[in-house]
């Protein structure tokens, strides 16, 4: 088990190699340094002597992937690309273009990401999965047939709308909650309330559609029609045998995405003025601070990678059919 | 004095119309397929994905329309020589004109019922007071809605009964075989049974409305209008393209690659399958919004500095609007990819495949003649529920601000630009619930839809139903 851990995470790093080689393609070559440096100074009125400081103060100034001028250790060691990748493997990420301390940012940032994500999800998967189970017991019923238009409305929805209508009625409307704002400690419930049932509801049509797919794919299998003709009754065919075998999936898929939750979520955050990790992406995107959005892009693929790494640690470990080869 | 239009060739225009001579070749393609042939037939007998269909045909005439772009000449001028105006208009323009004319100063009826912008007067005391004015209706005498109402009547009628005519004397020369009282009566039976009388209903009902909300609104403003007096109307239904082309041309971006990558991965297998799947496996690690966002921030720094080959706004705004397309098409075809190399690698052991080979057939004409067909389904599912997704991806992308062009017309635009309004007192819903209401009814018709294909065409569901 340790050895087949350990070939995984051999495995990522060519991944992460290529993850890094596309985000600096994108962010020191489409977009040199010299573009950032001008966005940062100002458009107009910028010296070159002004931009050749700035780009020699954030280290930008050194050549590409390669200083033909100096000899093989330090004609790789002394490049721009080498560098950069360096910091980001160091988890060394510096300051912002903004001039702020990235490292600090992230670590606080974290906890109001989490007091979000972590009550949606948990909350989110049981109303999808008590509906899924609620539409599937009550099959070739009207009860399905409505289950999964409603389901189709919903999906069909934009989440903006949720997140708007949601602040205008509760909000604004009710006054039940503040529309926007965070707290830190046990005042956080009154913020984190409203955003929390606004993912739930926009997540629920997709997730529903979903499990129930993955519940009616057990339904139709020789072991489910078996244990009904043997006589049990549908709920206890559902309790006992197609739910633990449709967990196996839905499981899985939640390992994967665990990892995920620090990042936040983007909308929810932003709109709810919440000092997450995600209104921190897109504070960082509209104020064009590419420091910060290429840790985030590092940050996010170090996370999806742990995911599906955990993801085939958890199949073996809930599916005793599958051995590691 | 010539009355000539300059016609104005914008990028996504020459895309979205060659999608649409791409998707006419396909059905005639599947026309010629009895199989194929038959499973559209039975998904079209359905009347909710015979609605479904019909009203994305008729939001794709829309968008279509609205990518015929020209401008006028000024019609003053005297000279030989002809003066172009320098507004870049769409035959969809044309069509609804007078909606586009901006005839407001900022929000008015029927929704707002006070000026936006304070007055201020003198009181009896000498104090300066300041107010909202009232909006005056009916100012300019305009027609009510009554009047408005049986024009329009009249006019549907006339038409209506124009219409059916053509069609009676089309139907009793077509059906000359038979007896004439039964010509149209049988006619009518083979249409309802192919779903496509239904499809006749539905166009009909859905250009009814089209038509009923561009007489009222030569008049009022149906959905009110913007801060800046634009009619709220218009916005949404320009929108229109915008929805249509990000749903549509990024598949032309992500089809092919996703395509060709997959079948060939799963097929030849060994180094070209490592190699494959490491590039998507690469790409679909990186969290889709932020790499989204970071290839269109670079590449919105690059296009600024080329902004010398762009002649107009219109055109800059445009390769925007492709560019966007096209980095979620290269950023969105990993998934289907994937979904293509395991059917493959399933289909390559089947034994049409092994005989294929041994009878010397070469591998390019096995991906093509046997492979592709057979994964077809798997790429019509794809591309019909992504579709949806894009529509309200590009909502999300404008608020962020990685979106398209803040001059181009989008729902993103119009909700991004609408959304603080609601703070307002009273709220300003209207723009917000125009563009939920037309970005919910193309989705949701699509989703639908969706649902219906995958129903007709997926192996999978049709083992669930029959052990029903």
């Amino acid at each position: 088990m340790i050895k087949y851990i350990i070939r995984r995470m051999i495995y990522m790093i060519p991944i992460l190699l290529g993850v890094n080689v596309i985000t600096f393609i994108l962010f020191f070559m489409v977009n040199t340094p010299d573009d950032m440096a001008r966005m940062q100074l100002g458009n107009k009125n910028v010296t070159p002597a002004a931009i050749e400081r700035w780009k020699a103060s954030k280290g930008y100034d050194k050549p590409l992937f390669f200083d033909s001028s100096k000899q093989f250790p330090e004609n790789i060691s002394e490049s721009l690309f080498y560098n950069q990748t360096k910091k980001l493997v160091r988890f060394d990420f510096g300051l912002s273009d903004g001039g702020r301390d990235i490292n600090y940012d992230i670590t606080t940032r974290m906890y109001p990401s989490l007091a979000i994500a972590i009550p949606s999800l948990i909350l989110g998967l049981l109303a999808n999965i008590s509906f899924a189970l609620i539409i599937v017991f009550f099959k070739d019923s009207y009860i399905e047939r409505w289950g999964t238009i409603i389901c189709i409305l919903l999906m069909s929805i934009s989440g903006l709308f949720y997140i708007i209508a949601g602040q205008y009625l509760f909000g604004k409307l009710w006054k039940l909650v503040p529309i926007s704002g965070y707290l830190p400690g046990i005042n956080a419930v009154y913020f984190v309330a409203l955003p929390v049932m606004i993912a739930i509801i926009s997540g629920i049509g997709s997730g529903v559609r979903w499990y129930r797919s993955l519940l009616l794919e057990e339904y139709f299998k020789p072991y489910a029609i078996t244990a009904r003709a043997k006589g049990l009754s549908d709920l206890q065919v559902l309790k006992r045998h197609l739910l633990p075998n449709a967990m196996i999936p839905i499981v899985t898929s939640i390992v994967a995405i665990l990892p995920l939750l620090f990042m936040g979520s983007l909308l929810t955050e932003s709109f709810f003025g919440i000092p997450g990790l995600g209104s921190y992406t897109i504070d960082a995107i509209s104020q064009q601070d590419f420091a910060i959005i290429r840790v985030m892009v590092f940050i996010g693929t170090l996370l999806y990678m742990l995911g599906l790494m955990m993801t085939d640690i958890v199949y073996t470990w809930v599916d005793p059919r599958i051995r590691l080869s | 004095m010539l009355y000539l239009v300059k016609p104005i060739f914008l990028a996504t225009d020459a895309f979205i119309w060659l999608f649409a001579v791409m998707l006419t070749i396909t059905v005639y393609k599947i026309k010629r397929q009895p199989n194929l042939c038959k499973k559209w037939s039975v998904l079209l007998q359905s009347k909710l994905y015979n609605t479904c269909l019909v009203t994305l045909v008729f939001f794709c005439i829309v968008a279509l329309t609205d990518s015929i772009h020209f401008r006028e000449p000024i019609s003053e001028t005297h000279n030989t020589k002809i003066v172009y105006s320098n507004e870049v208009k769409s035959l969809f323009d044309s069509v609804v004109t007078p909606l586009g004319i901006v005839k407001e100063q900022s929000y008015s009826k029927p929704f707002a019922t006070h000026n936006l912008n304070k007055s201020y007067e003198k009181d009896s005391a000498g104090n300066y007071i300041s107010f909202y004015n009232h909006l005056k209706i009916n100012e300019k005498n305009e027609p009510s809605i009554g009047e408005l109402g049986y024009e329009f009547t009249i006019k549907w009628f006339k038409w209506a009964f124009i219409s059916l005519a053509v069609l009676s004397l089309y139907i009793l020369f077509k059906e000359r075989n038979q007896v004439w009282h039964r010509r149209i009566p049988n006619y009518l039976t083979t249409l309802k049974k192919s779903g496509v009388l239904h499809s006749i209903i539905t166009a009909i009902i859905l250009f009814t409305i089209f038509a009923c909300l561009i007489n009222i609104s030569s008049c009022y403003h149906v959905f009110g209008t913007s801060k800046i007096g634009e009619d709220v109307l218009y916005q949404t239904m320009k929108s229109i393209r915008t929805g249509i082309i990000i749903g549509t041309i990024t598949t032309i971006f992500s089809l092919p690659i996703a395509i060709i990558m997959g079948i060939c991965s799963g097929y030849f297998g060994k180094t070209i399958d490592d190699i494959i799947q490491y590039i998507y496996t690469t790409i679909s690690a990186i969290p889709g919004i932020l790499l989204i966002s970071a290839a269109v921030l670079s590449l919105q720094v690059w296009l600024g500095r080329h902004a010398n080959w762009f002649s107009s706004m219109e055109e800059s705004a445009d390769m925007r609007l492709l560019m966007i397309c096209f980095i979620l098409g290269i950023t969105g075809w990993t998934s289907l990819c994937r979904l293509l190399r395991g059917e493959t690698l399933k289909i390559r052991e089947m034994d049409y495949i092994t005989a294929a080979k041994t009878l010397g057939v070469s591998n390019s004409s096995i991906l093509y003649k046997h492979i592709l067909p057979n994964v077809m389904h798997i790429v019509l599912i794809i591309t019909v529920i992504d579709f949806s997704s894009l529509v309200l991806a590009e909502a999300v992308l404008s608020y962020i601000g990685v979106g398209v062009d803040p001059s181009t017309m989008s729902w993103g635009n119009m909700i991004n630009s609408a959304r603080l309004e609601m703070a307002r007192e009273p709220a300003i819903w209207w723009s917000l619930a125009a563009a939920f209401v037309f970005m919910f009814s193309l989705v949701l018709a699509a989703n639908i839809f969706a649902d219906g294909v995958r129903a007709a065409f997926d192996p999978r569901e049709k083992n669930n139903a029959g052990a029903s």
